[in-house]
């Protein structure tokens, strides 16, 4: 105790040994690491922000009498134009952002073997996934801004018999308001957007870990935690996928 | 991770991935096709049972990517327990707001 | 698995603070310390407190005396006033700013800020946060939202004015108020940086508690603050995400100009291209938020309560797990209740009454906290400390408060007493006053940790007997107020004839506001004087208390422990534990036989 009470030794900046977790022999209590629990807490919260956006959309639309259908809507392919693929492309966004989730996986039990070259191989592969998902989504939502829908302007609305029917785009400049419902367009493009922002933030992450990778950093680190916290990260923006999916263009 | 996988784990955790994988599949083909087969025979019935046999895949799904992808079924119990207890506030949001939509529409009926 | 990361990371922070010469900047400004972050919080949270606190004295004048001219003021504030009146236009600017600044930068931001960051690691025998660089950020993060607001508040358009629920249309359309463009902008601007401030420390908090207890800290032998802090870390991490997907859909809504909270509105007799939406949906996500909010708030002010009291009575805190529980139990209900903030809303009835439900079911955990403070102070042998008086204080603010909130809580009752002072009154002695009073008693009795010197404790019963006779002077009136109708959020009551009778009420009120917020630079040059001048500490443990922190040296430096860290034997409240023995036995003493003997007895 004495030596505590010197002056000199409170105020001199001491030389510390490192803290860690395993300081004082104590287990964490779920042998997760700080890292992994802080990105799982992190994820938690973002279920909460997504969850807040779809109830948003969700209490939005039924309140309504109609909605477009999205089996009408969600009709077009990439260089199929004008065939009608009732939600033919999103189908296949959802089975590549899903692959790329499997590809990461992979990625992260490599990581557990050390192997340093799958560990890439299979990054490589969720990082083009991941591109190739928000290609489509970029072509799909310049169809639809093509097709004249805006944030508070929906060109789809009700038939006589409430079959979804699309304003032609020369009548647009003739109905100043909107004919359907306008927060399709609002509620489809502010939270698919903001899923493309978590995609996009995922493949820079994802990238990041790519060089990572590539230089060795995590090789010799003796381990690829950083790898795994980014695919969770990743695996997070394909589950919200699956519920954007149901609610816009199943449901 | 300080002790690296051995082979059989290795390939027991590919298998399980890729079995998740497969099932992921099959239910979104499974949803899909329910969402169409409503929209080119059934146009004019309701939709409400389909939708609930819809929600219940996407929530099959939600846990296959929960607890295989995210590697969660492997946790230790109370970490689950301690990620998963909050959602239940989440269903109460849902519910609470679920039943003003409703209510708003019978308003403005 | 678990070493090599933290490990690796820790070291390169401790070791560059060791190897290189500390700087000014490095050392006070850019610090990656915890215990110079909750200082931080800890200033930037009394500048904020004082700001909120002028806007308060400001408003209550112009209640006070609305038909007086005050050309001193114009010459000050030459935005808000007009020929000497203040306008309605500030009025609602500065009530808004009022409860913006009151609620998210003092008492959410500034008073867990500062807590859970200074006692976290040292309470639990940790160096530092799991991760000190994102714990710095989100006090820079902090920074960057206070001055964003702070330069609203200079805005020549003024600042935001619909309330600081920022209800829609008030909030979105720019022709509803002044302070509804360019303020209001600014006002949601900084709430996302606030948000993100917000869950970087909620994070950090959550997993250093988890994870880096010291050995044989286990999680029911942690002190009761260490739990509040954790509690409120779990509340903020589960709530804002909801008022962060609330404030983008209103952003898309005022900029975008989708129609999420508006349906049709018409100004003028001509239509704006809003429809569809529905205003009530954003007050649902926005008191997702707020209830939870209440509770990050008083949370963190019951821990330290709770700790102060059992040293103070020199007793063991009475129903340690009780405390636990009931903590747990608030937590979980203060997601259920949110709605009831909108009982004359016209949501649904029926589900009202659910919450209504709900509601009254938050009294039991709180009622049991009650309970356990008084049985605690109960036949103890009290030291009257400035901490522990505040903490008495803390206790009697929150049964006032506390009592009228089951009124409010039933929809009945609501709709007769909603928007009336009866409300203000309510909110602001249990989580006003009381938060205030817990962050009072934190900052007494901890500052000899921070600074090593103690607080003036004259000053101190001064300061406590001014703001707790002056708090019951503002906000009891408040409650007759309500009850005979008087509305809030009013300019000037002497418009109406029937609320002119209540003049003199309100007159005593704004009084004692000045008064109490006059009180405040007691504390504010108490703090700054003691921080340079105040007695020194020359005791390690000057208190008596058993927790971990006071076994650290008088001014910890970064790392806080300058050799291993303590390891932990029993649980922190072992006062008075044998007739004939120690008055007090510290964490890190180990269990003796009597001990054994003693806790198979009395099982806490």
């Amino acid at each position: 105790m004495a030596e505590l009470l010197d002056e000199n030794v409170i105020s001199e900046h001491i030389t510390l040994p490192a803290p860690n977790n395993n300081e004082g022999g104590e287990d964490t209590p779920f042998k997760v690491s700080y890292g992994k629990t802080m990105m799982w807490f992190f994820l938690l919260s973002d279920a909460f922000t997504f969850t807040g956006f779809l109830i948003a959309y969700g209490a939005i639309r039924m309140s309504k009498t109609w909605w477009p259908d999205p089996n009408v809507v969600f009709a077009g392919m990439p260089f199929l134009h004008g065939v009608n693929v009732p939600l033919g492309l999103v189908s296949i966004m959802t089975t590549i952002l899903i692959l790329s989730s499997v590809f990461v996986v992979r990625a992260v039990i490599e990581g557990h073997r050390m192997n340093q070259k799958g560990v890439a191989f299979w990054l490589f592969l969720g990082i083009l996934g991941g591109v190739a998902f928000l290609g489509c989504q970029a072509w799909e939502w310049s169809h639809l801004i093509h097709d004249g829908m805006t944030p508070f302007y929906n060109v789809y609305h009700a038939g006589p018999e409430g079959e979804t029917i699309k304003l032609a785009l020369a009548e647009k400049a003739k109905t100043p308001v909107s004919p359907g419902p306008p927060m399709f367009g609002g509620s489809f493009f502010g939270i698919t957007g903001f899923h493309g922002l978590h995609v996009s933030i995922g493949v820079v992450m994802n990238i990041v870990a790519l060089i990572k990778t590539l230089n060795g950093t995590y090789q010799r680190r003796g381990h690829y935690e950083m790898v795994e916290k980014f695919g969770l990260y990743w695996h997070f923006v394909d589950l919200v996928w699956v519920f954007v999916f149901l609610f816009f263009y199943l449901i | 991770m300080s002790s690296h996988l051995d082979d059989a784990t290795y390939h027991k955790q590919v298998a399980a991935i890729w079995r998740a994988t497969i099932i992921i599949a099959v239910v979104t083909v499974f949803e899909v096709g329910l969402a169409l087969s409503h929209y080119f025979f059934f146009y004019h019935h309701p939709k409400a049972i389909i939708n609930v046999f819809m929600v219940l895949a996407t929530l099959m799904k939600a846990f296959y990517i929960i607890a295989e992808f995210m590697h969660l079924k492997y946790e230790y119990r109370s970490f689950i327990i301690i990620l998963t207890l909050p959602l239940i506030f989440l269903v109460w949001l849902i519910i609470a707001l679920s039943v003003e939509g409703t209510f708003w529409l019978r308003l403005i009926q | 698995m678990v070493t090599s990361s933290t490990g690796e990371h820790a070291l390169s922070m401790i070791g560059a603070g060791s190897h290189h010469k500390e700087t000014f900047i490095s050392k006070y400004i850019f610090s990656t310390d915890h215990k110079m972050i909750g200082k931080q919080f800890l200033y930037t949270g009394m500048a904020w407190a004082v700001i909120g606190g002028l806007f308060s004295v400001l408003f209550r004048v112009q209640l006070a005396w609305p038909d007086e001219t005050f050309p001193f003021l114009e010459q000050i504030f030459s935005n808000w006033f007009d020929e000497g009146h203040m306008t309605p236009e500030a009025y609602y600017a500065l009530v808004t700013m009022h409860g913006t600044i009151m609620v998210f930068f003092v008492l959410t931001a500034s008073l867990s800020g500062t807590f859970a960051n200074f006692l976290i690691p040292l309470q639990i025998g940790a160096r530092d946060m799991a991760s000190p660089i994102m714990n710095a950020l989100s006090y820079w993060l902090f920074l960057l939202s206070s001055l964003i607001m702070l330069a609203s508040i200079f805005l020549p358009t003024g600042m935001a004015s619909a309330g600081w629920t920022i209800y829609p249309p008030l909030s979105i359309l720019p022709q509803a108020s002044s302070g509804s463009g360019m303020g209001m902008t600014l006002w949601l601007v900084s709430m996302v940086f606030f948000i993100a401030s917000q869950l970087l420390a909620g994070i950090n908090y959550i997993s250093t508690v988890l994870n880096l207890r010291t050995k044989g800290m286990t999680m029911t032998r942690m002190p009761l603050t260490v739990w509040a802090l954790f509690f409120t870390a779990i509340i903020g991490l589960l709530s804002f995400p909801v008022l962060f997907s609330a404030a983008v859909l209103l952003v898309f809504d005022k900029g975008l100009g989708t129609s999420f909270y508006l349906s049709d509105i018409f100004i003028g007799g001509k239509a704006l291209g809003y429809s569809g939406g529905n205003a009530i949906l954003f007050q649902h996500l926005f008191w997702f938020l707020g209830h939870p909010e209440v509770y990050i708030v008083v949370l963190p002010a019951m821990g330290i309560v709770s700790e102060i009291l059992s040293l103070s009575a020199r007793k063991p805190v009475f129903g340690y797990k009780a405390m636990i529980l009931s903590l747990l139990g608030i937590v979980v209900l203060s997601f259920l209740v949110w709605a009831h903030h909108m009982f004359v809303t016209g949501m649904n009835p029926f589900l009202g009454s659910v919450f209504a439900l709900f509601t009254l079911l938050i009294a039991v955990p709180s009622s049991v906290k009650v309970f356990n403070w008084l049985t605690t102070i109960w036949k103890g042998n009290i030291k009257m400390t400035v901490a522990a008086v505040f903490s008495l204080g803390f206790v009697s603010m929150f049964i006032s408060g506390g009592l009228t909130g089951i009124w409010l809580g039933n929809a009945t009752v609501d709709i007769q007493l909603h928007d009336t002072y009866f409300v203000i009154g309510h909110f602001h002695l249990v989580m006003g006053v009381a938060a205030f009073f817990g962050m009072f008693a934190g900052i007494y009795h901890w500052f000899p940790k921070m600074f090593g010197r103690f607080m003036n404790e004259t000053l101190g019963y001064i300061h406590f007997f001014i703001t707790f006779i002056g708090g019951y002077l503002i906000f009891w009136p408040m409650h007759y107020l309500g009850m005979s109708g008087v509305p809030r959020r009013y300019y000037d009551f002497n418009e109406f004839h029937a609320f002119s009778e209540y003049h003199d009420m309100n007159l005593l009120i704004s009084v004692s506001a000045i008064v109490v917020f006059a009180a405040q630079f007691i504390f504010v040059i108490n703090f700054f004087y003691s921080m340079k001048r105040g007695r020194k500490s020359t005791e390690l443990n000057p208190w008596k208390v058993n927790t971990l922190e006071w076994t650290t040296p008088i001014i910890p430096g970064h790392g806080n422990w300058p050799g291993d860290l303590p390891t932990v034997y029993r649980w922190p409240y072992d006062y008075s534990k044998f007739e004939d023995g120690p008055d007090f036995i510290p964490q890190t003493v180990p269990l003796t036989e009597a001990d054994i003997e003693s806790d198979k007895k009395n099982l806490h």
